[in-house]
């Protein structure tokens, strides 16, 4: 008795935190890669080599998740980005902040109607704090855009898990979150589910895998760079 | 005060729990009124939502610009920005006419109780704002805007 109730609960928080748009209608991605430019010019004091190892690095941690299809394709270094909705996935950090002082980072998800992710942007504020690299100096970098790309796939909130990378509190120099919990990976398969491992036999789906699908378990078998990827996660997969 | 408190927070819109004599610091006004109209504009760059009151303690209206919302097929949704609806009473810190803190700043007025949800916001370690307070502790904050009516 006890034990279906609780598959219920666990079942139940998936959709529960996924954004939805001003139609009422689940944000998502219609397909895989995930293309996205950014500017790592920043008046933050920040190395731009570094930087875009901790953009990349945000966007890696929703990649290679089993039982998941995201994947994020970083398509280069761009510079003068705005923003806006183009069709062109951005990330940058800006002095000119349109928003309160007290925001440190925002993530704007343009959709269709029906909940169609369309285009993100990214944007960092550098105007009123401070970033550092390694977590040493106001916000760890990559910690906050791991939590900013679950955003940019449509994910909203994790209001208990304390672990996830989509819980809504950091702490000074945390880095935790640079790393999904089980909870990020639970909506993560949730959301964008691949294929299974049937599914990948037949003829029509090899292309898909060639395409943009995430690999499954036997696929990964044979990169064993992916396989500790996945070690690095909280949760054994 | 503020801004040094609020170099410690981040992630989402990484935000800082603000109670509400901190959003009147932050605001350069507010506005309290019955949501009579509400659409939505595309500035080019960004989608807003426009929200008119009915100041409840002038025979004034004010608008206030919510950022996203849809026009024409074409969405805008930003985590933590407030929502509103046609009918409701709200009381809203405005900052150049905006919610200031996004949903921080926005409540939703039922008789003497004003209720924000923050639930798209994050927060510095560990502090959660209150989501529920009096209407007299918004009201006595801060000045109230004053929009000629139209």
């Amino acid at each position: 008795m006890l034990l279906p109730l609780l598959t219920t609960l666990a079942l139940a928080a998936p959709e529960d935190q996924v954004l939805t748009n001003a139609k009422g209608a689940r944000l998502r991605w219609a397909s895989m890669p995930i293309p996205f430019v950014a500017d790592p010019a920043n008046s933050a004091g920040l190395d731009e080599d570094g930087t875009v190892a901790a953009i990349v690095g945000g966007a890696g941690a929703w990649m290679w998740v089993e039982g998941s299809d995201v994947e994020y394709r970083f398509r280069g270094v761009k510079s003068g980005i705005q923003g806006g909705y183009d069709s062109e996935n951005v990330v940058f950090f800006t002095d000119d902040w349109v928003g309160t002082e007290d925001l440190l980072a925002l993530t704007s998800t343009w959709s269709d109607d029906a909940g169609t992710i369309l285009d993100f942007d990214l944007a960092v504020n550098t105007r009123d704090h401070q970033w550092s690299l390694d977590g040493s100096v106001g916000g760890d970098l990559q910690n906050a855009l791991a939590h900013e790309f679950g955003h940019a796939l449509g994910l909203g909130h994790d209001q208990e898990d304390e672990e996830a990378t989509m819980f809504p509190s950091a702490s000074d120099g945390e880095t935790s979150k640079r790393d999904l919990g089980p909870s990020d990976l639970a909506v993560a398969r949730w959301l964008y589910p691949a294929l299974d491992a049937d599914e990948l036999d037949t003829p029509e789906t090899r292309t898909l895998v060639g395409c943009h699908s995430a690999p499954s378990a036997g696929v990964l078998a044979f990169f064993p760079a992916a396989l500790l990827v996945l070690r690095r996660r909280k949760e054994v997969t | 005060m503020i801004l040094a408190l609020a170099t410690q927070a981040y992630a989402t819109l990484a935000v800082e729990a603000l109670d509400p004599a901190a959003l009147a610091v932050l605001s350069d006004a507010t506005a309290f009124g019955d949501v009579v109209e509400v659409h939505s504009v595309f500035t080019g760059t960004l989608i807003w939502t426009v929200a008119t009151l009915d100041l409840v303690d002038t025979n004034e209206f004010a608008e206030v610009w919510i950022p996203g919302g849809c026009v024409g097929g074409l969405c805008l949704t930003i985590s933590g920005a407030p929502s509103v609806v046609r009918g409701e009473r709200v009381f809203v810190f405005l900052r150049d006419q905006r919610p200031a803190s996004l949903g921080q700043g926005l409540f939703h007025v039922t008789g003497d109780e004003a209720v924000r949800d923050v639930s798209g916001l994050s927060f510095l370690d560990g502090e959660r704002p209150a989501t529920s307070f009096a209407l007299a502790e918004l009201r006595g904050a801060v000045p109230r805007v004053r929009v000629p009516r139209k």
